[in-house]
């Protein structure tokens, strides 16, 4: 489902709601309780990804952006403030992901990018409209790395290469949907 | 999660699972946020038509966060 946080309907506070609605629900369906978040930088992310998106050189704004590049530009605010402060307990998680610094945020932004970008519509360049009808599926082992790989993530060094990241995990799983290979 | 109102009349959505802070602070009582009347409205109209979905949402979000725990599972403990 591509909800709202990644189409800038800011209006009435839908993003910030489907924002927390989001991280209320998986926690507690992964049985982790009580989980601390910081409102204040929920809510300033969202303003950023939404009035801050970069100009240059994507000229036509947030709202053209492409989901990839929204979900990764609100991604990289989201791990890199540490909007989640508090580690997830090892014994949900398990150890190896328990080790990497920042995993909460990793793994709630990682989660919320997959479900954000199931059924996201992609206007393409060419004029054609795709639907994301498949959704993102990696292994254990990818998932493990990409929980790492994305854990110290920060606008300025990882925005193009997130979007790149799930643009291209989106592709796997919905061949058609990219641009012809061609080299 | 769930939707309530007080005695002013204002709405609230609890998420019952977060608690607002920061690294700094311990908050002990379920985040509560404020909405538009129009918010909650099970009819509400136009620009509001879509955030009957936070509850859709919330669904995906507790799916998703199965899938996870098999992963996790298989995790080294």
């Amino acid at each position: 489902m591509a909800f709202s946080l990644l189409y800038g309907d800011a209006q009435g506070g839908s993003s910030l709601v489907n924002l927390l609605s989001y991280i209320d629900a998986y926690t507690m369906n992964l049985g982790i309780l009580d989980v601390e978040i910081n409102l204040n930088i929920c809510e300033q992310i969202l303003h950023y990804t939404d009035k801050d998106f970069p100009t240059q050189p994507y000229k036509h704004g947030v709202v053209n952006a492409s989901p990839f590049k929204r979900i990764s530009y609100f991604g990289c605010f989201f791990i890199s403030e540490k909007t989640i402060p508090k580690p997830f307990p090892q014994e949900i998680i398990g150890k190896d992901l328990s080790q990497i610094p920042n995993h909460q945020n990793s793994i709630v932004l990682y989660a919320l990018a997959v479900d954000s970008l199931h059924g996201a519509t992609l206007h393409r360049l060419d004029g054609q409209t795709k639907e994301l009808t498949n959704r993102i599926e990696i292994s254990a082992h990818s998932y493990c790395d990409i929980i790492d790989a994305i854990s110290g993530a920060t606008n300025l060094t990882h925005f193009k290469m997130i979007s790149v990241l799930f643009e291209q995990l989106a592709y796997r799983a919905n061949p058609d949907a990219s641009y012809q290979a061609v080299i | 999660m769930s939707s309530t109102n007080n005695s002013q009349g204002q709405d609230f959505i609890v998420f019952n699972n977060l608690r607002a802070g920061s690294a700094l602070t311990n908050e002990s009582k379920p985040l509560e946020i404020n909405v538009p009347k129009s918010f909650i409205a099970p009819n509400a109209p136009g620009v509001f038509r879509q955030v009957e979905s936070y509850k859709k949402v919330a669904e995906i979000a507790g799916e998703s966060a199965k899938r996870h725990l098999y992963v996790f599972s298989s995790l080294d403990k």
